[in-house]
């Protein structure tokens, strides 16, 4: 009933390798340590699992991109470190997490993702198939999302040291002009909108660890959102905030916000959408959905004049299709966040104390 | 052992506390156990009893209502 | 879900606030005494939706606030220990002993685990024969009944390496504890349900009599907890101090008698401290003889335990409902969330930290 390992359903072409890799179905020492076996992995295992999305990359120490004519004034720039357990979860592994959650950084600035670089520390002992089963899924993550993988790095580390596989990618975008999107630019009386359902790669990843079963397919919302972005600021230029709620979900990115900006954010839970699968999982484990972490869902703080326009363009995409408004800023209580229950009290709410829940991404 | 649907989310449960318990029976579920079954007809009987105050203007100081259970 | 969703309608929610208000013709005090129920009255705001004549007194039960500090060390111990699997359930972690809490240790190398159910304690037990796999069992009589099967379950495998640490508190002792204190000042009790599933309702009679107090038995959803208010609000303007029934769907009156039988078999009452409180008697469960092999106070040495309790901390008069933890001068300042200095700003059903998440707010400023 713990830690019981499945093999989630994941929807990835089955990765073949055009060249066998020599002799070895597992990492060794030697992957990591620059050498030739090294460059066979990269040659043999990497590039041709990252397919097209790698067709900028170049051996080179670093990685020049060259924007011209472009003469952009503003680069944005992230870094995030993945080290999720299990590696493979309902509706992903840890490789389109690794690419999208960067990617999403970089959009909640409004910026344009252009590029990544992706580090890998692998332990001795990984199956070869498992990574490339992995690199597959960043390459077409990659390609969905509209980046490039251009440069990364591998080490290894010996066997008991590193759980499998921790990736960080960091990412570069271009904000183009007149975007301005951070906290501080929320204003008493802007909009909070949510761009759909909460909890749900938080809940698919512990249904794994805790052995849950879901009766309807429960799986993790990890996705890219730089189009969406995109779409809302052809809708309103002037989008205030923009955060992605991973770790900490939808209460943690609010009170930052509101912490920040020294303002009071109200919503109702009643209008935050909760799969009722997420709801049923969070009674049996003790959460509340809103600390619960989200891979493919945005918040946005929006003046109330464009509000409706930006909901009917989030609205439009796939990924934002339930995209809802859950709430206001205000003047009163700043750097609280203040929820109102179904039964019209109010209660405060916090980020979650310490972490619920380790290694979600 | 049965498996017990919490609303989406399915789990196995222990029984022995509740052999009574079969097919389609609604449970109350602490620590991995079932530690009672939910009489339905009483869960009706509540709501009906709220529907009904719900209905009507609150009675004077020191009317009770029947008692339940 | 069924039997849920419908308990936490706002617009009968909305009727039964009305009706407590309208029948109550003075103050009352009405203290729970159940953390499940404290959990629902602040996850659901409904002691600040109440208007000022019923007081909600948060009591002794959490089991995490009232588990003696000696047992927190003693499992501190413990779990530091080479070759032990330390099993709890999540909210125990963050519980502070005199020396840290479960999550320091872990920190220093401790195998120390989360587990929902303490069959997944056994399984790890069946599962790594080469460990020493030991479950703190804290928690009121609702629990007390898993944690008796899985000892009997690994008692008839011949799991020797499991064994359980208990620290099992009841809740008549706590009612009389509270009602016997001189500076009582409840009036009315609403019994927790879950608890009463298993071990009925016979045993409220003697305390309703003996101190005058009716004892209504609630539930946890919104409507079960302001329907056991009001029952209480009205046999107190009645006058009258008998046992009521109101989570009927969920507790039968004699409780659940398989699971009563497996306490029997498995624990035997003891005299039990409680932290804040002190000693009751007859107050707990401990392992009988016949499970000792399985008693993990006897099994592992730990030496002489040496508690130190911050001085200033004020918990047991909060948890018998003397102190309000806003009127506690550490409240906020020394003592927070993150820098708990008593169990009850740790737990998310002790009084304290419920108070903490109205403290920098005032309600009624948001209310429509």
């Amino acid at each position: 009933m713990t830690g019981r390992h499945v093999e989630a359903e994941v929807v990835v072409d089955g990765w073949t390798c055009p060249t066998p890799l020599r002799h070895h179905d597992r990492i060794v020492i030697g992957h990591g340590g620059g050498g030739m076996l090294s460059a066979e992995l990269v040659e043999h295992l990497f590039l041709p699992a990252f397919g097209p999305a790698a067709s900028m990359a170049t051996a080179t120490d670093a990685h020049v991109l060259d924007l011209r004519p472009s003469t952009p004034s503003r680069i944005a720039f992230s870094t995030d470190t993945y080290v999720v357990r299990p590696l493979f979860f309902p509706g992903g592994n840890i490789g389109e997490l690794a690419v999208y959650g960067t990617v999403n950084d970089l959009a909640m600035r409004g910026a344009v993702p252009l590029a990544l670089s992706t580090a890998f520390v692998l332990e001795e002992g990984l199956e070869i198939d498992v990574l490339g089963r992995i690199a597959t899924a960043m390459g077409h993550a990659a390609t969905r999302a509209g980046v490039q993988l251009v440069t990364g790095d591998t080490k290894v580390v010996e066997h008991g040291h590193g759980d499998g596989v921790y990736i960080n990618t960091a990412g570069i975008g271009v904000v183009p002009e007149g975007v301005d999107i951070r906290p501080d630019r929320a204003c008493a009386g802007d909009v909070v909108i949510v761009s759909g359902p909460i909890g749900l790669h938080g809940i698919a990843v512990m249904s794994v660890r805790e052995g849950l079963e879901f009766g309807t397919e429960l799986r993790s919302d990890t996705a890219p959102l730089g189009e969406l972005v995109q779409a809302m600021l052809v809708a309103c230029a002037d989008v205030h905030v923009l955060r992605d709620p991973t770790r900490g979900g939808l209460a943690a990115s609010l009170c930052e916000i509101a912490e920040t900006a020294q303002l009071g954010i109200e919503f109702d839970e009643h209008s935050v959408p909760v799969p009722d699968a997420v709801r049923a999982a969070c009674g049996f484990l003790g959460l509340d959905a809103i600390h619960v972490a989200n891979e493919g869902k945005l918040v946005a703080i929006v003046p109330a004049s464009s509000a409706e326009e930006v909901l009917v363009a989030m609205r439009q995409m796939d990924v934002a299709s339930e995209a809802t408004i859950i709430g206001r800023v205000t003047d009163a209580h700043p750097g609280i966040v203040v929820a109102r229950t179904r039964l019209g009290g109010a209660r405060v709410v916090d980020r979650p104390l310490g972490e619920q829940l380790p290694r979600i991404c | 052992m049965a498996t017990v649907d919490f609303g989406g989310v399915t789990k196995d449960v222990c029984l022995e506390f509740t052999p009574e318990v079969g097919l389609e029976d609604y449970v109350i579920v602490h620590a991995g156990f079932a530690i009672s079954k939910v009489d339905e007809a009483a869960a009706l009987e509540s709501l009906r009893l709220f529907a009904a105050m719900a209905t009507f203007a609150p009675g004077p100081v020191g009317e009770r209502d029947e008692a339940e259970g | 879900m069924k039997y849920l969703d419908e308990f936490g309608d706002p617009d009968l929610a909305r009727a039964l606030f009305d009706q407590i208000d309208a029948v109550s013709t003075r103050p009352w005090a009405v203290m729970e005494v159940c953390g499940g129920q404290t959990h629902s009255i602040i996850r659901n705001g409904i002691d600040q939706l109440l208007t000022g004549k019923v007081e909600l007194i948060h009591g002794p039960g959490c089991p995490v606030c009232v588990t003696p500090l000696e047992m927190i060390d003693r499992a501190l111990v413990i779990a530091a220990m080479p070759g032990v699997i330390f099993c709890s359930f999540g909210d125990m972690l963050r519980v502070p002993g005199s020396h840290g809490d479960l999550f320091t240790v872990r920190a220093r190398g401790g195998d120390v685990r989360v587990v929902y159910s303490p069959l997944d304690a056994v399984t790890l037990a069946a599962n790594n024969p080469d460990r020493e796999v030991v479950f703190f069992a804290v928690g009121f009589e609702t629990t007390a009944p898993a944690n008796a099967m899985a000892v009997h379950m690994a008692h008839r495998r011949g799991l020797r390496n499991f064994s359980m640490l208990v620290s099992h508190v009841l809740v008549p002792p706590a009612i009389d504890a509270v009602m016997s204190s001189p500076n009582a000042r409840v009036h009315g009790f609403l019994a927790a349900g879950h608890v009463c599933s298993v071990m009925g309702t016979a045993q409220y009679r003697p305390l309703a009599e003996r101190h005058h107090v009716p004892i209504v038995v609630t539930g946890f959803e919104p409507l079960d907890v302001l329907d056991g208010i009001r029952r209480c609000v009205l046999q107190l303007e009645a006058g009258t101090a008998e046992v009521e029934n109101a989570y009927a769907r969920a507790v039968p009156e004699a409780g659940n008698r398989p699971a009563q039988e497996m306490l029997l078999e498995v624990f035997e009452l003891c005299d039990r401290q409680w932290r804040g409180i002190g000693m009751l008697p007859a107050s707990g469960l401990r392992l009988t003889a016949d499970f000792a092999d399985h008693d993990a106070e006897l099994r592992f040495d730990v030496g002489e335990v040496r508690v130190a309790e911050p001085t200033r901390c004020r918990a047991g008069e909060v948890l018998q409902g003397q102190l309000t933890p806003d009127a506690c001068e550490c409240f906020g300042k020394d003592c927070t969330p993150r820098t708990p200095m008593g169990a009850p700003m740790v737990s998310s059903e002790g009084a304290c930290a419920a108070y903490f998440q109205y403290r920098r707010l005032d309600p009624s400023a948001v209310r429509s």
